[in-house]
């Protein structure tokens, strides 16, 4: 019999990079746990047993860790399993692991932590984590920004060196570091309809692509659902980080709501979510976003003449959001959902993907769940991605990771490993919001940074 | 990683006061540790402060110095986290390192003293004093005594109290509802607070946020509950509130939504205080009063498929009468809030459609 362990990670596939996945047994009343692993190339390790180890959780050294998953690179590993329950050992059948051949290259992930509050919070923060170790960093949180709501960190395909973040509020600001310059923007214009939200960088580092939203939210009556998010209006527009202009399209704005932008890898395309205008909130169920696409020239800073729909809502009668290309340009993740723009709110979301050589698209039933599976992002060298899924409890979205082989398929996904993931997982009452690779440890001045958004001036963004 | 080992969240200091604080659940034992921690920490100070006067300096001097410092400095910390209190901690530091120093100058203490009431000056405006508030203590009191289910004493407790807050009165005719005798003591009050007319948003007091659990969980509304629940843990330490987490066990219960109910009561069996509980509440584990009174609740959860367009407690009460006539609870507050609203026609509209029993008030506002 194999054991039933928390987090499942029997026959996952797991980079040689990864930090030590340190498991326990579902089962809380096991007293102690004792784990052998063997490298089907060679090697071998036991989990701490020292005066100090947890007992009833497999710890392992993280430096033998290493060695071992690097030996067998390619090859598997072997988890023999004893548990101590009732003072009796018991032996389990033993499972694997497979250490993938493919790198994962990237320093770790950044995300947002936050608490479920939906109109207010308190203990927010942007994170982030190395994959390698159990290291955990505040990049900034809510005691930077006085009390202030922040969005997500969004970096230009993983560079530590170029990414922004939103502060929203009395002091709000778009914060655009680059480099060594950090630039303090109000996106809001007069002809907007709202402040930059949703971005997405242009690869040559130029350009960022933003959705300009009036978000509003309601609250559901019943049905296990809370909260449905819903833009009141918005639009697609693209933001020149160095001159500080917005640079616009009829084609993206209007009543129509467009949403979500993406370049794709050669910076040629811009995918993004549009849907048709509805009374809203009263028409709320019937908002389905298309996936769509439309050149994009990086040269002249203009937009093609024409909207290409990649996939109709209206024929599966669905939405989709999120789109997001692989930086390699094989493949295309996105989220369906029954209605809406925000899947993570959307307990029926799942991850699909388009391959885009041959443009058949599928969902991933290999990595989706029961429950909300959303907010993807694709490591440096597109082998492997992150996700935010619901699956332990219904409510609170934790990072997931998988591998994606060459024709799209993907492994069995794991919950980022932690030193105890008991305690770290289920004692914990934080989402991880929108997880995304970084390259490097990202360095950011807290102190700069707080006294800039608490008394620094903004540079007013133009409309082109 | 906590960001401060002793002082961050999860650093020890933070567990140790975390852990202290839960035996506050017992009655006396809460007043007993403060009690003694205070006794401890002055006597130290007494002891130390009469050796610096009287020119004694050993080592036992200096280690219960160092002592009643770490102590002070523990206190302020665990307490006052806040960024905006770090001038008090300095405060409190210069304070004690002049003390300390006075030691060495016996009577020109004087002095010294002059320079640390300066240097409290500049920050008077943070330190405040206050006086205890009876009013505040009998509030607390009524919340406890219904938090405990101890309603008849919390009744007494309202009813004796020589004023009675906005609060207490809420409770008060919670507890009637829940009797199913709202209308019959609707006016046993000198003013008239049911909780509908209270909204729920970003800017609600936190007191609103205490109080719409209870209500909406008593009326029926879990997803109302459990937002209200929600947001009143989001201003908690480590986002974790007790009184909250037990709330959010039981309206996931009702709605069956056990997953997340055995996350709450996994972290609720880690405290000792809260283990018995933790487990009466735990599926297949559950006596059969608590079963019932989770069943008998589910009767009236709304599982209609839409969204609010506001936060009006009518449609609210309207929705649960829609999915349930016999929800007495909610029935009692949609009539009495139109009663207190004078709106006749609303009332009546209401009556004629969902009321499955009537009561002398009724009565009359149908005349």
């Amino acid at each position: 019999m194999l054991p039933e362990i928390y987090p499942d990670y029997i026959g996952v596939t797991i980079p040689a990079e990864i930090a030590p996945m340190n498991f326990c047994m579902a089962d809380e009343a096991v007293e102690a746990i004792v784990v052998d692993i063997k490298g089907s190339k060679g090697g071998e390790l036991q989990s701490n047993t020292g005066w100090f180890a947890d007992r009833n959780v497999a710890q392992f050294n993280i430096a033998d860790w290493h060695e071992l998953t690097k030996e067998n690179i390619g090859g598997e590993l072997e988890f023999s399993v004893k548990a101590l329950k009732s003072g009796e050992w018991k032996a389990y059948e033993p499972f694997t692991m497979t250490v993938s051949d493919k790198p994962l290259n990237d320093y770790g992930i950044t995300y947002r932590k936050i608490a479920p509050g939906f109109e207010t919070f308190s203990n927010i923060g942007i994170y982030q984590r190395c994959l390698s170790n159990f290291d955990e960093n505040v990049i900034f949180d809510v005691k930077d920004v006085d009390g202030q709501c922040m969005n997500c960190h969004y970096a230009n395909r993983a560079n530590p060196e170029q990414y922004l973040v939103h502060v929203r509020g009395k002091h709000g600001a778009t914060m655009v570091h680059n480099g060594e310059k950090d630039t303090y923007l109000n996106t809001k214009t007069p002809e907007t309809c709202g402040s930059c939200t949703y971005g997405y960088w242009h690869p040559d580092g130029k350009y960022c692509a933003f959705s300009l939203n009036k978000p509003k939210q309601n609250f559901y009556t019943g049905n296990r659902k809370i909260i449905e998010p819903w833009d009141l209006y918005s639009d697609v527009a693209v933001l020149d980080v160095e001159s500080n202009v917005l640079l616009r399209t009829p084609l993206l704005e209007g009543d129509a709501f467009q949403t979500t932008p993406a370049f794709s890898p050669d910076g040629k395309t811009l995918y993004f979510c549009a849907a048709d205008a509805k009374e809203m909130p009263a028409e709320y169920q019937q908002v389905k976003y298309n996936l769509c696409a439309i050149s994009f020239d990086a040269e002249t800073g203009t937009f093609g003449d024409r909207v290409d729909t990649l996939l109709n809502a209206s024929l599966m009668d669905k939405s989709f959001s999120l789109p997001r290309p692989s930086y390699d340009g094989k493949f295309l993740m996105y989220c369906l959902s029954d209605y809406g723009t925000t899947p993570i709110n959307r307990m029926e979301s799942d991850l699909w993907i388009m391959n885009l050589e041959n443009g058949e698209t599928r969902r991933m039933d290999e990595v989706n769940s029961a429950e909300t599976d959303a907010y993807h992002n694709w490591s440096t060298d597109s082998s492997w991605f992150v996700f935010g899924s619901k699956r332990e409890d219904h409510y609170y979205s934790l990072p997931y990771f998988a591998c994606v082989d060459e024709n799209g398929i993907a492994t069995k996904p794991f919950l980022m490993p932690q030193k105890n993931p008991r305690e770290y997982y289920l004692e914990s009452l934080y989402s991880f919001n929108a997880p995304d690779f970084t390259s490097g440890k990202v360095h950011l001045n807290r102190e700069e940074f707080s006294e800039q958004i608490l008394e620094g001036e903004r540079i007013q963004v133009s409309c082109k | 990683m906590p960001t401060n080992v002793y002082t961050g969240d999860l650093g020890w200091l933070d567990c140790l006061s975390e852990w202290i604080t839960q035996w506050y659940f017992y009655l006396y034992v809460g007043p007993l540790i403060l009690s003694f921690a205070i006794t401890l920490t002055w006597t130290l100070f007494f002891h130390l402060g009469t050796n610096i006067t009287s020119g004694k300096i050993s080592k036992g001097i200096v280690f219960k110095g160092i002592l009643t410092i770490a102590l002070l400095i523990a206190n302020i910390f665990i307490h006052f986290t806040d960024r905006n209190m770090l001038k008090v901690q300095l405060l409190a530091i210069i304070l004690l390192l002049a003390i300390w120093c006075a030691s060495f100058f016996y009577r020109k203490l004087s002095y010294l003293g002059i320079l640390a009431l300066l240097a409290v000056c500049p920050f008077w405006d943070e330190i405040r004093f206050a006086v205890p508030n009876s009013d505040y203590e009998t509030q607390l009191a009524v919340e406890n005594e219904y938090y405990f289910g101890n309603y008849e004493k919390a009744e007494e407790i309202i009813v004796n109290a020589e004023r009675k807050s906005d609060m207490m009165i809420f409770y008060y005719n919670l507890m009637m509802a829940k009797r199913e005798a709202l209308p019959d003591h609707l006016f046993d009050m000198p003013k008239q607070v049911l909780g509908t007319e209270l909204t729920l948003d970003e800017n609600s007091p936190r007191a609103v946020f205490r109080i719409m659990p209870d209500f909406y969980y008593e009326v029926g509304d879990m997803t109302y509950a459990e937002r209200a629940s929600l947001l009143c843990m989001v201003f908690t330490r480590n986002n974790i509130y007790t009184p909250m987490m037990k709330r959010l066990v039981e309206i996931n219960l009702v709605s069956g939504d056990t997953l997340v109910a055995n996350k709450y009561l996994r972290i609720l069996k880690q405290a000792p205080a809260y283990r018995h509980w933790a487990e009466m509440h735990t599926p297949g584990q559950m006596p059969p009063r608590i079963e019932q009174d989770i069943l008998r609740r589910r009767q009236f959860v709304n599982v209609s498929d839409s969204i609010r367009l506001g936060a009006d407690s009518h449609a609210i009460l309207e929705r649960l009468l829609d999915t349930n006539k016999n929800n007495i609870v909610a029935l009692d507050y949609l009539l009495c809030t139109y009663m207190l609203e004078r709106n006749e026609q609303g009332f009546k509209n209401a009556f004629y459609k969902y009321a499955t029993r009537t009561t002398e008030l009724y009565e009359s506002g149908l005349r």
